[in-house]
């Protein structure tokens, strides 16, 4: 039995190897080099991040895949993914780029920015990933683990220890909220992923001993800061945030103000490049440039209307965008998150003072001024239990800030560890506490969590048009379907699992219109809101094929009535076109 | 042209399967390989002399035993004594007294109609005449025979013999023929076959060209603005489609040629098993067996990397008596000369100056480095190239085995050179040094070892080029007018019979890690490309000819088609954007066929390059470089521009060499 070296502290971690390695060496000899090689891993993780590779973050990555497999798991068996009608749209969307009767790239239109179905292009093209939502499930869980490993070389990056860095990572992936969205087909996984990868990019360009290139930067911050750019409007916030950073600490470090520019320069480039692709799709589509600004199918154009009828009452108050909005963040990311996030927040100020790390923490505090300006101005709408009107609607906005609140607890530890030498015991606490909040969500999660309130109000208020999807689904026979998706609760392709290439879409443009003008020529099955049932006061237009029906009743006599559930109905035509 | 033999077919000199091309090439040729620079063992008058330990001598006679060679080379190699006390102790065994170049008086005179190549064969020169006696030394022993050649050459009959150092022997040869051996590494393959050489870069039809095909297509324009369109889009397809097609099939059947390789290592040593033999690998020669390997180092402005040329070549496995490394350095860079001699090279390293002179290129240096050239085999290394320390050895191998493969009449064209593989030590430093890291492993990792065997010319690199050094003479060495005088050559050495083959041993290299510098290097090698395939394009019909169908398909795919595809790529993206964008308000209606045939060009071109590099540089450098395989669309962009620089500079300054500047990554990288 050969004599091991002394275990290598966290300073250099190397593995000194048993002189009788390679010579026929027993198994017991073994043991102990995998016991050793795990201890240097072990201790490699608290070492300072300002090498390119960052300790931990292959195995991070895999917690996450895990954690977020279980979670896709849980959420697609029991049709959860599918609940949210965005979700449903960003499937259908998503397919239809190939499979409609016009496809093309024109199908991503302009009320949603479009990375988010890019992505999920190649997924629901295939069917049955589709259907099930898996589409989502699988690109979530993706971006899951991006998010993940991001914000944990993110922490790394800000100097904290080891147990501040595990912390983190379990403020983020043990919370419901954010773990059912990223099974969703919703906007938000990708989001979240690229931010933070553009600030993990930004934190390695500052906090690396060679100073990056121009083309690292734009590489390793600009290229997810595009993609952000192209997912949600978080993302443009994200931009001027990244920009100003890197301008901010070049000049601090006594690089000249030319050196700023060119740095700030890299970073914005391809999101720049990415807003001018947007800008000029919408202007060969709508020959507008604005046109997902200020269309008719814009969300401000949704917010105006809901404004208009007094609905909006964030618009213009500061107080009521603050108490709505930090209500949101309460209740997504949990009270002992957000308590210890607080005293993670006063921690960083004191500790940090005007510094990188301080800035670094500051890049993922940008979504959250996103939210309230965009709140207060009236370009986006929350309602929660804290709001008027009284309903859940869009918290799932807050679970940007998330990352903020996981990388404050994480400070927070770490602090303790600077003050006490050791954080295991506090690090622990948290954890409980963590456990404890997950059991009082888990008591009543579609009412605690208003992501999940969210998903089953919205479960509740679609069950006739799933059922009636369903109907069509099983029954449907050709001839070709007439349906809005974009009405309110119409986002049932996924659900009816035929080929969008069978329906006439709103989204097909003229083809639509004439099969609107003469429906019968056109397709055998129609499914609409009931004509008497048709309401256009909240978000999402009114259902035009509902409105034709009500408004032709000739074309009505062409079809009868074969199934009705709820406010949604399915036709079919009687006889030959 | 004084020194140039002319070759005849009936000199005997010719290898076997050399085309008919070269019976009637002119080149140096020597008659006699050169002398070994060290002549018979000395080690008792160097022990006795107190210069060497009985140890020493132990170690070298067991070298020279293993390697062959001569002791006094292995002493000299292992360090333990300098050249200048070995031969002041050879001048005195040999009566013969050193010369002491500072104080002796030479006369070019004596030399009369002799050449360079003719004095160097020889291992002595003579100095002066001293009445009816002629001064002659030598650095090889002056035994009789040899003083009776000497009498016979020079026609005299009184000899004062002296011992010269192989160092000042050069000096002399270099400093007496330096007019023509200037004009011979200059001029010396643009006068003997001007038609193979970018003395004259375009002919005055291949300058019109352009400019005819720029009018030609404004007066379409004109026209027929729609249907000149259409043919130049189709055109532009087709020869892009061509281009990525030729080096996706190149680099797909790399896995073939390995598959077969394999095969035939494996049949191999089956048959040595059968009959009992030791297996071998097929790269592994025997000490004894290695040729004396020349390398030529080229440096110009490089004395932040000179040291670095030691340590790199220190680390080769090849025995140091058998190596004989020439660092090139141009007159007038004084700085890098005397960096050079501060770092104190070993015995095995040379400092050759090369005398002034115009066009002040790489190729031009190489040529008068190989002048002086003593091994049957030569490489050049760029001042920071890290070789893998075996690849001299596999080399020797594959040469070994194209030898035998000849005799066998398993092949005819003769091996040349052997082209190594290439790659970037820095490749994580920025992205422009990933790309070019991805660029490189792709070329050639995949591409040229495609190639091999394929009867498709290979164009060669900038350095690891192994070749023969006599066959290289022969085919007039580099052209020092062509700025990528590589790509040239390997191109002249199939257009004249001979065969380029491949070798995956790497050497390290340092990738340019600056977009502008990048961008002028690429410049270079691109207008390179441009004038190597308007210089074989002179007489089409001769070079289809001389190298066949595969020949034509290399000229075509690789020489000429990688400058037009640069060139097209953002033409064609360009109006592909604009016919997305622009046709709400342009009234240009295109086929769809063509549109359909543009978009699957770019996308599936793209794609499929993208996905073959990515997999090979995933092998090479690990997935994290492999990635950025995804940026290649911008990274062409950066091609387009060198190619467009490359355009202009190949019609109004062909000759312009933009040289790269090395040294630029920090040593600090992280990682």
């Amino acid at each position: 039995m050969t004599v091991l070296a002394a275990p290598v502290g966290p300073a250099d971690g190397q593995v000194t190897a048993p002189s009788g390695a390679g010579d026929g060496i027993s198994t017991s000899n073994d043991t102990e080099i995998g016991h050793l090689r795990i201890r240097t891993w072990w201790h490699s993780l608290g070492r300072p991040a300002t090498a390119r590779r960052i300790p931990g973050t292959a195995v991070v990555a895999f917690v996450a895949l895990l954690v977020g497999t279980v979670a896709s798991a849980v959420s697609t068996a029991t049709g959860a993914n599918l609940l949210y009608q965005d979700a449903l749209s960003h499937l259908t969307i998503a397919r239809r780029i190939l499979d409609s009767s016009v496809p093309g790239i024109e199908q991503l239109g302009t009320v949603w920015l479009p990375a988010p179905h890019l992505l999920l292009m190649p997924l629901t093209a295939i069917t049955w990933l589709w259907q099930t939502g898996l589409a989502g499930a699988i690109l979530g869980t993706g971006c899951l683990v991006v998010s993940t490993t991001c914000l944990y070389r993110i922490a790394a990056r800000v100097g904290l220890h080891r147990t501040g860095r595990l912390v983190v990572v379990l403020a983020l992936l043990a919370n419901p909220s954010l773990l059912y969205t990223f099974t969703t087909a919703l906007t938000e996984p990708v989001l979240i992923a690229a931010l933070l990868s553009t600030v993990s990019g930004l934190a390695r360009w500052a906090t690396i001993r060679r100073t990056p290139s121009a083309g690292e930067l734009a590489v390793f911050a600009g290229v997810p800061c595009a993609i952000a750019v192209l997912s949600r409007y978080e993302g443009w916030a994200m931009v001027l945030g990244g920009a100003l950073y890197i301008a901010v600490l070049a000049l601090r470090r006594g690089k000249g103000a030319r050196y700023a520019i060119r740095m700030a320069g890299a970073f914005t480039m391809i999101p720049a490049l990415a807003i001018a692709c947007w800008l000029t799709y919408n202007l060969t589509l709508y020959g507008n440039p604005l046109e997902f600004m200020t269309g008719s199918y814009s969300a401000r154009a949704q917010y105006d209307q809901l404004a208009a009828a007094g609905l909006l009452t964030t618009k213009g108050s500061i107080g009521m965008t603050t108490w709505v909005f930090d209500w949101a963040i309460a209740e997504v990311a949990g009270v002992v998150v957000l308590v210890m996030a607080l005293i993670g927040a006063a921690a960083a100020i004191v500790r940090f003072g005007v510094s990188e790390k301080l800035l670094i923490i500051g890049l993922l505090a940008v979504p959250y001024v996103f939210g309230m300006v965009s709140l207060y101005f009236g370009q986006s709408g929350i309602y929660n239990d804290h709001s008027q009107p009284i309903s859940w609607w869009n918290n799932r906005f807050a679970l940007s800030t998330l990352p903020l609140l996981a990388l404050l607890c994480g400070v927070a530890i770490d602090s303790v560890r600077t003050l006490m030498g050791r954080a295991r015991g506090a690090a622990l606490l948290l954890a409980l506490a963590i456990v404890g909040q997950n059991a009082w969500w888990a008591g009543d999660l579609d009412k605690r969590s208003p992501i999940l309130a969210e998903a089953e109000l919205s479960r509740v208020a679609s069950a006739g048009a799933v059922s009636a999807a369903q109907y069509l689904g099983a029954h449907y026979d050709g001839g070709g379907i007439l349906l809005d998706e974009s009405a309110r609760y119409n986002a049932l392709l996924p659900l009816i699992g035929v080929p969008v290439a069978e329906f006439d879409l709103r989204a097909d443009g003229a083809e639509f219109d004439a099969a609107l003008a003469n429906p019968a020529a056109h397709d055998r099955w129609l499914l609409a809101t009931l004509p008497d049932r048709a309401t256009d006061y909240d978000s999402g237009p009114a259902d035009r094929v509902s409105q034709m029906l009500l408004s032709y009743p000739q074309y009505r006599s062409r079809y009868r009535l074969v199934f009705e559930a709820g406010d949604h109905a399915v036709y079919q035509r009687i006889g030959d076109r | 042209m004084s020194e140039q033999a002319v070759l005849h077919p009936d000199d005997g000199g010719l290898i076997p399967g050399v085309g008919f091309e070269q019976q009637y090439f002119q080149a140096w040729v020597p008659r006699t390989p050169l002398p070994p620079v060290l002549p018979r063992e000395t080690g008792g008058r160097l022990i006795a002399g107190g210069h060497i330990t009985e140890e020493q001598l132990s170690r070298a006679l067991a070298a020279s035993r293993a390697q062959g060679g001569y002791v006094g080379e292995h002493l000299v190699a292992n360090g333990d004594v300098s050249t200048d006390t070995l031969y002041s102790v050879l001048a005195s065994i040999w009566h013969a007294p050193l010369l002491d170049l500072t104080t002796a008086e030479v006369d070019a005179a004596v030399f009369g109609s002799m050449r360079a190549r003719e004095v160097l064969a020889h291992g002595w020169l003579p100095i002066r005449k001293d009445g009816d006696t002629l001064v002659i030394a030598t650095t090889v022993e002056p035994t009789a025979a040899l003083l009776t050649t000497v009498r016979a050459v020079m026609n005299v009959e009184e000899l004062d013999i002296r011992t010269i150092t192989p160092h000042d022997y050069a000096l002399v040869v270099g400093s007496v023929f330096r007019n023509s051996l200037l004009d011979d590494v200059t001029n010396g393959l643009a006068d003997a076959q001007p038609e193979r050489s970018a003395r004259v870069s375009l002919y005055p039809w291949q300058r019109m060209l352009p400019v005819a095909a720029i009018a030609l297509a404004l007066l379409g324009l004109g026209l027929a603005p729609r249907l000149t369109i259409i043919v130049f889009l189709v055109v532009a397809n087709i020869a892009l489609a061509s281009s990525v097609g030729f080096k996706l099939f190149a680099s797909l059947r790399y896995p073939i040629v390995l598959l077969r390789r394999r095969g035939w290592e494996r049949a191999v040593a089956a048959e040595q098993r059968r009959r009992g033999l030791e297996v071998r690998p097929l790269s592994q020669v025997s000490d004894r067996d290695l040729p004396i390997y020349t390398i030529l180092v080229p440096a110009f402005h490089e004395a932040n990397v000179i040291g670095k040329v030691i340590e790199n070549l220190d680390a080769l496995d090849y025995p140091k008596s058998k190596l004989d490394v020439l660092v090139l350095l141009e007159e007038d860079d004084l700085e890098t000369i005397e960096a050079a001699r501060a770092a104190n090279p070993p015995s095995y390293m040379r400092i050759v100056i090369v005398p002034r002179g115009h066009p002040q290129t790489k190729p031009r240096a190489c040529n008068y480095g190989l002048s002086f050239a003593r091994g049957s085999l030569v490489v050049i290394y760029d001042a920071e190239d890290k070789p893998e320390p075996d690849q001299l050895r596999k080399v020797v191998a594959d040469f070994q085995r194209d030898k035998d493969r000849r005799t066998a009449g398993l092949s005819k064209e003769p091996l040349v050179c052997v082209q190594c593989a290439l790659n970037y030590g820095n490749a994580n430093y920025n992205v422009l040094t990933r790309m070019f890291a991805i660029e490189y492993t792709q070329w050639f990792d995949m591409m040229l070892p495609g190639l091999d065997g394929s009867g498709i010319p290979i164009p060669l690199g900038g350095t690891s080029n192994h070749f023969d050094t006599e066959m290289l003479r022969l085919l007039g060495g580099w052209d020092p007018y062509n700025v990528t005088e590589d790509a040239d050559l390997g191109m002249r050495a199939s257009a004249l019979g001979f065969r380029v083959g491949v070798n995956t041993s790497t050497t390290w290299e340092e990738a340019c890690s600056q977009v502008p510098a990048w961008i002028k290097q690429r410049t270079r090698w691109i207008k390179g490309y441009m004038i190597t395939a308007a210089v074989n394009f002179r007489h089409p019909v001769k070079f289809y000819r001389a190298t066949g169908i595969y020949g034509y398909i290399g000229l075509i795919g690789l020489i000429l088609g990688t400058p037009a595809a640069f060139m097209l790529y953002p033409v064609l993206l360009a109006l592909t954007v604009i016919t997305l964008i622009g046709s709400r308000w342009i009234d240009l209606y295109l086929p769809s066929w063509l549109l359909h045939l543009g978009m699957a060009n770019l996308l599936i071109g793209n794609l499929a390059t993208i996905l073959v590099a990515g997999i090979i540089t995933a092998k090479r450098h690990g997935w994290r470089i492999a990635l950025f395989a995804l940026l290649n669309p911008f990274y062409w962009l950066l091609h387009s521009i060198a190619a467009w620089r490359a355009a202009w500079q190949t019609m109004f300054t062909p000759h312009h060499w933009e040289k790269t500047p090395h040294g630029l990554t920090e040593d600090d990288a992280d990682d």
